[in-house]
């Protein structure tokens, strides 16, 4: 085999996992921007659309259209509970207080779903393109990353038409602007962040649904998921919403080309790295405004 | 009267003194899987004795705390059923960082500790004239390796290529797979590393690919085994991928979504499908019974049978060595190191003291995957 067929491979590689990170770190970018609050509890979200997906699919047997809508759902009702529950009560609490809450959140959702989904690692067969890989110049790319890479696109580009040009998008952002001024403005604040929770929790069960045919998933799958997540959200500027795609998929690639060029040893290393290197020369992110 | 008559048995059956053993299983964390399963065999094994009056009168008492995966929570588990229960010999903990930690402990007490570590290098540190306390009865990662290289030597497989985490259990396997090369004649033609939380490993896959081996290794398991499977499929790998023993399970037979060409696993004979024992295969009848015990206990079929067996034979174990030899550290500990020929669910253990495992390579077999199932193959 040729050279650049193993470089090749790397990048494939690299956009695989970097398309995993990049529809992780959208949900955070979405949560900050309208809630300045970064949800920890993410990770979770993607973990449990990923098992509620599997529990019905494989144990009950439902449909997959059918159970997909019922896991996103589910989430995204999960998300607005928690903000309800928990953020809500300390809602003007210091950043770091909401923080920690929402890391309480992600122990919670994991021992709850050891609990109810088992601890083995399970796994969904892909839902488009099944058995089938693409061969390029002699390296090879699973079709759930085109998948995965249109979709995130097509929700990136939903949310900006959502936020710029509806009535509510628009209440959503001066929420994140100034949440007194909106609220002085007759925007019902409290609304606006449940549903953002909501939301996030909705995007959060569809890239859970979208990666697992990819990496599998458990009940602790969620953890490494998120925080490479709110990585590539950081690299990509966490104010501009295509940040984590361009973030996820820059992070992607530094970790494989690292693992393939240089050596598996360092993969962390490198892609800290290129995060430190990246934030030294830009720190808002590489598309964030200054 | 006959009230009384029951009364007064109750009062002589608790006035002897139960026989403690302390059990350290992780029921929760990372690393529960195996224990969650442990700990069911473990019951089977106790109300059997205890159905049958105990041992010289004595009930089997078990007192169990969860060892959280923790090498902290595990250590303070085995102190406290060693100074505050004073048991007569302790379970656990699995996982290998614990384990090691509580052997200093019991080796120090003079406490039996049976464990199923398979990462726990017992066999490979002790010094000759010391006495050892810990046994752990798995295949351990010396004699999985060993068994390994002989079955690609037997297939007149010369080639082979290495791909390890980047973890203990990595570093261990790779130096193994270095030390029985020359051995067999093998040759090592590449050894790739990868980070055990990668979603994908097809650039390390493709670097070795280019090498042409005749097959593939790994100490991958789990979430990283399952990737690692696809992956090799997705590049057109037509060659055998030999994997971890932790593999041989039916759940990770499940995370293969149907992806199951040329996977093989190296695994206790309680793994295959019992009907395919020879009939007069001693081991037949032990996991037929433990199989119908299971059943009945639980009401459900026997989930993964090598870990289940491996709680089962930590307890039959001790409670053999109590009815040998009482309930004397020391001469418990003399006892097992000098057993042959225990049958088990998972082998027939025969220890020895330089060999606190009671394998031998050849108690191991190479399982494959055929129709969703492992299968010897013939």
């Amino acid at each position: 085999m040729e050279v650049y067929a193993q470089y090749l491979q790397f990048v494939f590689s690299g956009v695989t996992v970097g398309s995993v990170y990049a529809l992780i770190g959208l949900g955070f970018s979405l949560v900050y921007n309208v809630s300045k609050v970064l949800n920890f509890a993410q990770g979770e979200f993607v973990m449990l659309g990923a098992m509620m997906m599997i529990f019905l699919t494989k144990g009950l047997l439902l449909s997959v259209p059918f159970a997909f809508v019922v896991s996103v759902l589910t989430v995204a009702i999960i998300g607005a509970l928690m903000e309800r529950l928990a953020i809500r009560p300390l809602r003007g609490g210091s950043p770091l207080i909401m923080i920690l809450i929402t890391i309480g959140g992600s122990i919670f959702f994991q021992g709850t779903a050891g609990v109810i989904f088992g601890r083995e690692h399970l796994s969904l067969p892909p839902f488009f393109f099944k058995d089938q890989t693409i061969h390029f110049l002699g390296a090879v790319l699973d079709p759930q990353v085109i998948a995965i890479i249109a979709l995130t696109i097509i929700t990136t580009i939903v949310l900006k038409l959502f936020l710029d040009r509806t009535l509510m998008g628009k209440a959503f952002r001066s929420c994140a602007e100034n949440w007194i001024a909106a609220y002085l403005l007759g925007i019902n604040v409290q609304k606006m962040v449940a549903f953002s929770f909501a939301l996030n929790g909705a995007l959060g069960a569809l890239g859970g649904i979208l990666v697992t045919p990819i990496c599998l998933m458990f009940y602790q799958g969620g953890v490494i998921l998120g925080l490479k997540g709110i990585c590539s959200a950081i690299i990509g500027g966490l104010d501009n919403i295509w940040g984590a795609l361009i973030g996820g998929i820059v992070l992607g690639l530094s970790e494989s080309l690292g693992v393939g060029i240089i050596s598996s040893q360092y993969k962390d290393a490198i892609a800290f790295f290129v995060l430190l290197i990246i934030l030294f020369l830009k720190p808002q992110g590489l598309l964030g405004k200054r | 009267m006959g009230m009384l008559g029951w009364l007064l048995m109750m009062a002589s059956v608790e006035s002897a003194e139960p026989i403690k053993v302390g059990v350290t299983y992780d029921q929760t964390g990372p690393c529960a899987h195996a224990s969650i399963h442990a700990s069911n065999g473990l019951l089977i094994a106790t109300d059997e004795i205890n159905a049958q009056g105990g041992i010289g009168g004595r009930k089997i008492e078990l007192i169990t705390i969860d060892g959280e995966c923790s090498v902290e929570k595990s250590l303070s588990n085995v102190k406290k059923f060693i100074q505050r229960d004073k048991v007569d010999a302790i379970i656990g903990p699995m996982y290998t960082g614990p384990s090691m930690a509580a052997m200093a402990v019991v080796d120090k007490e003079k406490v039996v500790l049976v464990t199923g570590s398979g990462g726990n290098p017992i066999n490979e540190i002790m010094k000759p004239g010391q006495k050892y306390f810990l046994f752990p009865l798995s295949m351990g990662i010396a004699f999985q390796h060993d068994h390994n290289m002989n079955w690609l030597k037997k297939r007149g497989i010369t080639r082979v290529a290495v791909i390890n985490p980047t973890n203990e259990l990595g570093e261990g396997s790779n130096r193994w797979y270095q030390h029985f090369a020359p051995k067999y004649g093998i040759t090592l033609v590449g050894m790739e590393k990868y980070d055990p939380a990668s979603l994908d490993l097809t650039p390390q896959l493709i670097k070795l690919k280019a090498l042409a081996p005749q097959a593939l290794v790994t100490m991958a398991s789990g979430a990283d085994g399952a990737i690692m499977v696809k992956n090799f499929h997705q590049l057109g790998m037509n060659i055998p991928l030999i994997t971890s023993d932790a593999n041989v399970t039916s759940s990770f037979i499940k995370s293969l979504e149907g992806k199951t060409e040329n996977i093989f696993a190296p695994g206790p004979k309680s793994t295959a499908p019992v009907e395919t024992l020879k009939p007069g295969d001693p081991s037949r009848g032990k996991i037929l019974a433990f199989m119908q015990a299971y059943e009945k206990k639980f009401g459900k079929k026997s989930q993964s049978i090598n870990w289940e067996g491996v709680g089962y034979d930590s307890a039959m174990l001790i409670f053999e060595a109590i009815k040998r030899v009482g309930t004397d550290h020391e001469k418990m500990q003399e006892y097992i190191e000098n057993l042959k020929g225990f049958l088990g669910v998972n082998a027939i253990y025969s220890f020895a003291p330089t060999n606190h495992r009671g394998y031998s390579v050849d108690q191991i077999s190479m399982f494959r995957i055929q129709d969703n199932v492992w299968h010897l193959p013939n």
